[in-house]
């Protein structure tokens, strides 16, 4: 990997657009240095080489024209004389010298005298002297006056100089020619060495400055890097070995930057959060538009409002998803609209469709504003998708029509006022109470109440409304006309969003006809719930739960159950067990399920014996209640079954003396009896004829008792001691000889005392008459029977009169029955009679405003009292 | 001579019954309540029971018949239930109780001499 510092900076920024790169700072240098160093190198080389060279060529040139002199000099006498050896001698001598090639002679034309040179071998490379003496012609100088001549980089390189040397006033010139070959290649070497020199340490130097730069820019590098990942990593600070002072500094300065950076990254970041967040939560969609209508920002509500990819909005006409919103659209929207904000940004609200996913059309509020300031987006728009709140207006406009278009009476009152003022009214309203929309706003609802402001209902209202609840109540109220109908109002409370009572919703209905009826229902269950309570059947009503949900006081007297217990709790599988457990069960109980729509009848034992004739119904309107009516027959079965029983019995009775007339009397037609005989038996028949003869006048006069009810009664006040002789007068009791002792209380005088009594006197024998025989009859075996007058201060205005006898007397269980009609309390027919004696005693005496009390004890005997009422007497006090 | 028990309480029909009788060849006994007319009929084990059904005390007509004709030494008595009931559930509950015949009193005399004469014939004249 290239670490030098432009590859690392250029590989963080590769979002620019590619740029010329500059070259590594180490190649610079490096390169720069190199150059630097071998330039001054070269340059030092050149100027010392060629100070060299000069130098040595003006050492040879020196010598060269040192020697020429010399040669010169040496050479005039020798020219002079024209001596050619020594000219050679001279020149042989001269040309030892080192660095002499060759030493001419020249005439003034030019023409070489003599000339000494040294010549190499080409195959040894020996050098050796060699005087010439024919040497080619060669150009002299023009001057008069030594010259010196160089030629470095002729070939060969030489360096001539020429001595003029006078003789006999002819310009001899003396020409030493220097070889330069050896210099200028020692010289060359020389550069060569140099230059090697230089190209070493050069590249020495160059080494040495890219190791140390290298090691000096490598922090840099770091640096660099970190720099680069500055931006992609906050908060990190470097730490690098610095190289030097400056990229310590360096490297502070970027941490502190670093440092910097961060903090700013961060404020930067949260700002960017906040706004972000803010922009992100508002439920409305933000759109940044550009110049062009572009996208330029988007939030997250866009996406879900749009249904695209917000990354891939940006840049996006914004028509894609506000179709013909395109920049004229929105210069003209903004045309008309309002200056707003601190800066005068105009802003304009329009509704219009927004396009989701590309396809589905939806309604959107947008509020475009224009943005001053400087930045991509040129208008803001706030995007509100508005399906639901026209659905909900739609709604509400539904739900309008439903409150206008109800039958029942709406009324809403606002609660935020002091008056509760009604708000609103619907027409149902209007036809109901009578009073228009104008007539009601603003007025307290309780207005309809008219004069009556004192009805439970309000009172629930005001409680209700205190308690902010719902209430449902029915009150009288009174329509515009004066009329009343009774309101059945529904009232429910109106809350705000932070709980506050608002509103309150009334909804009326006129009940008037409802009510009217449920009165007259109420009034018909009370008359059937007198009439109920006051019949003497039982009633019981099952619902069609199968629950009671009616008894009546009659059937729970009749079984003891009190209604408390049955209302309600007692189903009808638990009340028939509670009925038969109540039942005689010897005798069968008439499941209600088995129903023949016949009457059945119930034995009842518990609390008493009862004969209960039930009935059933079902309800006509089929909802499954029961009814069941209980109807005491006990005193009617009582009486059937005493009827049944006396005419068995008195048919018994009837027949029982008809065996002995009917049988004597056959046997009488059909043999012949003595006299004797025939006397027994007639006596035996005349007194059961005469049996027949009380039985049926007892009958007789029983039926025509019960049949008139007292009706034939002549009530007269007499004196009640005759009476009760002339009853004992007409007692027949033929086997019996006992006299009834009487016992009257004395009045003044000695006399019996008078006592008058209010009685039909004719009756009143007919039950003296019954006692008196059934104290005869009941003490068979004797014992004295009498009868006495008894007052008892507690029945002041009652006279008794009491028969008692020493009989076989009674058990209290027979005693219980003694007024039983047909009862016998020996029914063997030993003791004759119906059991109708003291019944028609009592029916006697109590018709006529008596009573009758009956005492006994088996087996001592039996007492009677006949209680009939006192009147004073007619006669005067004596 | 055969033997005739009458057990009924009333004396002046135990007296019809025996004027009615007195001309046959029958030795006649009276009892005039059940049980006592149940231990007669069992001592003396008479050829036939003239039986009142409407008897106080324990025993009334019906069962003092049943015993008769349960007990194997009376079993072959005949017993003739003296009723003043004629109602049909009265002659079944004769029936019931094993009484040979009935009579709805009151009764013609001659008719108790021929319902007799019937029960009480020997079995090869039947």
């Amino acid at each position: 990997m290239d670490t030098s510092p432009a590859a690392v900076i250029e590989g963080a920024a590769d979002s620019r657009p590619a740029a010329r790169r500059p070259a590594s700072l180490m190649w610079q240098l490096g390169l720069l240095f190199a150059m630097a160093v071998l330039l001054s190198s070269a340059l030092a080389a050149t100027l010392a080489l060629s100070h060299f060279k000069q130098h040595m060529l003006q050492s040879i040139e020196s010598q060269v024209s040192a020697v020429a002199q010399s040669a010169a000099n040496s050479a005039r006498s020798a020219v002079r004389a024209n001596d050619i050896e020594s000219l050679g001698r001279v020149l042989s001598d001269l040309l030892r010298v080192p660095g002499i090639d060759s030493i001419t002679l020249l005439d003034p034309a030019g023409r070489p005298l003599i000339g000494a040179e040294w010549s190499r071998d080409l195959e040894t490379g020996a050098r050796s002297l060699a005087i010439r003496k024919d040497l080619p012609r060669v150009a002299v100088p023009s001057r008069n006056e030594s010259l010196v001549d160089s030629w470095w980089d002729g070939s060969p390189a030489a360096s001539s100089a020429w001595e003029p040397l006078h003789v006999n006033g002819d310009r001899y010139w003396a020409n030493v020619r220097a070889d330069l070959t050896e210099p200028a290649r020692a010289l060359r070497g020389a550069l060569y060495q140099v230059s090697a020199w230089v190209a070493v340490s050069c590249a020495l130097c160059f080494a040495l400055l890219f190791l140390f730069l290298r090691r000096s820019l490598r922090p840099l590098v770091e640096i660099a890097r970190f720099a680069g990942r500055m931006q992609l990593q906050g908060g990190e600070q470097i730490q690098v070995r610095a190289s030097s002072r400056e990229v310590a500094r360096l490297a502070q300065a970027l941490n502190q930057m670093a440092g910097n950076l961060k903090a700013q990254y961060e404020t930067i970041e949260r700002h960017d959060a906040e706004m972000s967040s803010v922009l992100n939560t508002t439920a409305d969609g933000i759109i940044g538009v550009d110049e062009s209508g572009h996208v330029t920002l988007t939030n997250e509500s866009t996406t879900s409002l749009f249904g695209w990819d917000r990354t891939r909005a940006i840049g996006r006409p914004v028509d894609c998803v506000l179709p013909g919103l395109d920049k004229e659209r929105i210069e003209s929207l903004l045309a008309e609209a309002m200056y707003t904000g601190g800066r005068g940004t105009r802003t304009v609200r329009f509704e219009f469709k927004g396009s989701r996913n590309g396809d589905v059309l939806f309604p959107v509020e947008v509020a475009l504003s224009e943005i001053s300031g400087r930045g991509t987006s040129r208008y803001a728009l706030f995007v509100r998708d508005i399906t639901e709140k026209l659905a909900s207006e739609e709604s509400v406009r539904l739900f309008r029509r439903i409150v206008d278009s109800s039958s029942h009476g709406v009324v809403i009152s606002s609660m935020t006022f002091a008056n509760e003022p009604i708000v609103y009214v619907n027409r149902a309203f209007e036809d109901l109470t009578g009073y228009s929309l104008g007539d009601a706003i603003g007025r307290r609802c309780n207005f309809l109440q008219g004069e009556e402001r004192h009805q439970p209902g309000i009172d629930q209202l005001r409680r209700a409304i205190g308690e902010q609840r719902e209430a449902k109540v029915q009150l009288r109220n009174y329509r515009r006309d004066g009329s009343m109908f009774w309101n059945e109002l529904s009232i429910a409370p109106v809350f705000d969003q932070e709980g506050g009572l608002t509103h309150y919703l009334g909804i009326q209905t006129d009940v008037t006809a409802r009510v009217l009826a449920q009165e007259a229902v109420n009034r018909r269950g009370e008359q059937l719930d007198t009439i109920l309570s006051l019949s003497p059947d039982g009633f019981v009503m099952f619902d069609a739960e199968r629950l009671i949900a009616y008894a009546n006081a009659a059937f729970c007297t009749m079984t003891g159950l009190p209604a408390s217990t049955l209302i309600g709790k007692v189903t009808f599988s638990e009340f028939e067990t509670l009925m038969r457990d109540r039942c005689d069960p010897a005798l069968p109980y008439p499941d209600v399920l088995m129903d023949t729509g016949l009457p059945d009848t119930v034995t009842l034992m518990l609390p008493q014996r009862r004969i209960l004739e039930r009935v059933i119904r079902t309800s006509r309107s089929g909802n499954g209640e029961l009814i069941l009516c209980y109807r005491d027959v006990t005193r009617e079965s009582e009486i059937d079954r005493m009827k049944s029983d006396f005419l068995s019995t008195a048919a018994h009775e009837l027949r029982t003396p008809m065996v002995s007339i009917f049988g004597f009397t056959e046997l009488m037609l059909h043999r012949t009896f003595p006299p004797e005989r025939s006397r027994m038996m007639l006596t035996t028949i005349h007194r059961q004829a005469g049996l027949i003869v009380n039985l049926v006048n007892e009958l007789l006069d029983l039926a025509r008792i019960e049949a008139r009810s007292g009706k034939d009664f002549n009530i007269a006040i007499t004196s009640l001691r005759p009476i009760v002789d002339e009853t004992l007068a007409s007692i027949l009791m033929p086997n019996d000889e006992r006299r009834v002792s009487v016992d009257w209380a004395t009045g003044p005088g000695g006399a019996d005392l008078e006592v008058m009594v209010a009685v039909d006197a004719e009756k009143i024998r007919q039950a003296l008459n019954n006692v008196i025989s059934n104290a005869y009859k009941y003490s068979p075996g004797g014992g004295a029977i009498s009868l006495e007058l008894v007052t008892d201060s507690a029945r002041e205005a009652m006279a008794g009169i009491r028969v008692r006898d020493g009989g076989i007397g009674m058990s209290p269980e027979q005693l219980a029955r003694v007024f039983e009609r047909f009862y016998r309390a020996d029914p063997s027919g030993n003791i004759p009679g119906t059991g109708l004696g003291l019944c028609l005693v009592k029916e006697i005496v109590e018709l006529q405003g008596g009573s009758v009390e009956v005492r006994s004890e088996a087996g001592v005997g039996t007492e009677v009292t006949i209680w009939l009422p006192r009147r004073q007497s007619l006669k005067l006090a004596a | 001579m055969k033997r005739i028990l009458i057990v009924e309480d009333q004396s002046d029909i135990r007296q019809l019954i025996r004027t009615t009788l007195e001309f046959d060849d029958y030795e006649i006994f009276e009892a005039d309540n059940g049980p006592r007319g149940l231990q007669m009929a069992l001592a003396m084990r008479p050829a036939l029971v003239l039986l009142d059904v409407m008897m106080p005390g324990e025993l009334d007509g019906y069962q003092v018949c049943e015993r008769i004709k349960r007990d194997p030494a009376t079993s072959l008595t005949r017993v003739v239930l003296l009723t003043a009931r004629g109602q049909r559930a009265d002659l079944e509950q004769g029936k019931k109780a094993g009484c040979d015949s009935y009579l709805i009193k009151p009764f013609s005399p001659l008719a108790l001499i021929d319902l007799l004469d019937k029960l009480l014939a020997d079995p090869q004249e039947n």
